[in-house]
């Protein structure tokens, strides 16, 4: 039997969104390495490593606007991506997201009370879990 | 109500029809995944997607939904 069209761009919808998590991880990931440890070489490593991630999320979030860009005018193909099961899932992602940002910056104040942390890197940090994390919740809820 | 859960009738009704998940998410204007996961218990669907899939079989949304008490 012939795959539906919905069927075949909830798949695209996910693996835009699969690419897009590890593109992410990979390029902020490395951004905070490089903060973290000042070796040369490591910094070297890190930069091409970190520039491939930007690329994977950069084209794989480009694809993925272009993609909900297409679906604006056909409200049928829409409504069906973007069913009540989708719509709980988002909230869900949403929630796991920003419960991480809580979670990573209540950590991190308390971290601070005992430590000297940059306060560029605590926003890094924040932004990188809090993002990862959504991501994530957002891949695991979508599975098939 | 905790002690209640939904039992459903879709993969009968299906197996009646002789139609997939997917070609019943076609009809109903969702995705395959959705009615997967109704259909398995996971997920209990809005009023209103629970009357379409109810008319598109032609039965009652109480002869395709029940619930039933734990044991």
């Amino acid at each position: 039997m012939e795959t539906s069209l919905i069927e075949r761009l909830d798949k695209l919808r996910y693996n835009l969104l699969k690419w897009c998590t590890i593109g992410w991880g990979i390029w902020f990931g490395t951004f905070i390495l490089k903060d973290l440890i000042n070796s040369p070489a490591i910094i070297g490593g890190a930069t091409w490593i970190g520039l491939l991630g930007w690329l994977i999320f950069i084209i794989n979030l480009i694809k993925f606007l272009k993609l909900r860009r297409e679906l604006r005018w056909d409200t049928k193909v829409k409504e069906a991506l973007d069913d009540e099961l989708q719509q709980l899932n988002w909230f869900k992602s949403s929630e796991i997201g920003y419960s991480s940002v809580i979670a990573v910056t209540a950590l991190l104040f308390g971290l601070s009370q005992f430590i000297s942390i940059p306060a560029n890197l605590v926003t890094e940090i924040i932004l990188y879990i809090g993002v990862l994390s959504g991501l994530i919740a957002s891949l695991f809820y979508n599975r098939d | 109500m905790g002690n209640f859960e939904l039992s459903n009738q879709i993969k009968v009704q299906r197996a009646i029809r002789n139609i997939t998940q997917e070609e019943l998410a076609t009809h109903i204007g969702v995705t395959r995944k959705t009615i997967n996961t109704i259909e398995t218990g996971k997920y209990v669907p809005s009023t209103i997607l629970a009357i379409r899939m109810a008319r598109f079989f032609g039965i009652s949304v109480e002869e395709l939904f029940t619930l039933v008490e734990k044991e």
